[in-house]
């Protein structure tokens, strides 16, 4: 049996080796500029980015007025035609808790902690972000399929967490109540 | 085996390169970024744009 060489006995790459080690170093620089040149494509097509910012509200007296009182909840349409949706999580339930959207048109979805650290998804999507208490999270989308989605909260939030979920109804956009949304925001449960 | 013949079926051994490990490094490559842009094209880009 050979014995094992120490660094200082290894034999030297030679010129096939050293070819190999220059030709593999080239191909993993090649694929790192390819799968980040996809990614930066994608970021800038799409104008992707983190699905959050640092906008903070009282969490403590969300119910009390202001942009997640009850009537603001649900979805609202804005002026330019987009529907902006407003949801509160609280433990162990999102209010409201069947969230209707219309397909086909932008979607601004905005979260808020009446509590703990809770999280959403909805699935079949890449809606998927934290709601912590104090802050606002903003997500947009544009929804295509109609259809049911559930929408879970998927942050430990206590006891209860794995009851907690709400439900994404995308409807045709002919369906939506676009008049009864302008004045005050529309659910489905 | 007296050393020198080791040696140098060893140097011939190295003179033809490194091709079994080019091999197993380019099959696991390729597999890791088969599964990546499967990922991309069948479970991200279906799923919509987020912003």
């Amino acid at each position: 049996m050979a014995e094992t060489l120490n660094a200082a006995q290894q034999p030297p790459l030679g010129q096939a080796g050293e070819r190999a080690a220059r030709l593999w170093t080239r191909s993993m620089i090649a694929l790192m500029v390819v799968l980040l040149g996809v990614i930066v494509f994608t970021s800038a097509h799409w104008g992707l980015h983190p699905p959050s910012r640092i906008e903070t509200i009282d969490s403590t007296s969300l119910h009390q007025g202001g942009e997640f009182s009850e009537a603001n909840l649900g979805t609202l349409i804005a002026p330019d035609g987009s529907a902006v949706v407003r949801v509160v999580a609280q433990q162990y339930a999102f209010v409201p808790s069947c969230v209707l959207v219309p397909a086909g048109v932008p979607v601004t979805m905005r979260l808020a902690s009446a509590d703990a650290v809770h999280g959403f998804l909805i699935q079949g999507t890449n809606v998927n972000a934290m709601v912590v208490p104090g802050y606002v999270t903003t997500v947009r989308t544009t929804f295509q399929e109609i259809g049911e989605r559930l929408m879970p909260c998927h942050e430990f939030c206590g006891v209860g967490h794995q009851a907690m979920w709400a439900h994404v109804r995308i409807v045709d956009a002919k369906q939506f109540p676009f008049e009864d949304a302008k004045a005050k925001g529309v659910s489905c449960g | 085996m007296d050393t020198q013949t080791e040696d140098q079926r060893l140097a011939q051994i190295v003179a033809q390169g490194p091709k079994g490990a080019i091999s197993v490094a380019v099959t696991a490559m390729a597999i890791v970024i088969a599964i990546w842009f499967a990922f991309f094209f069948f479970a991200f880009l279906p799923r919509g744009p987020i912003g």
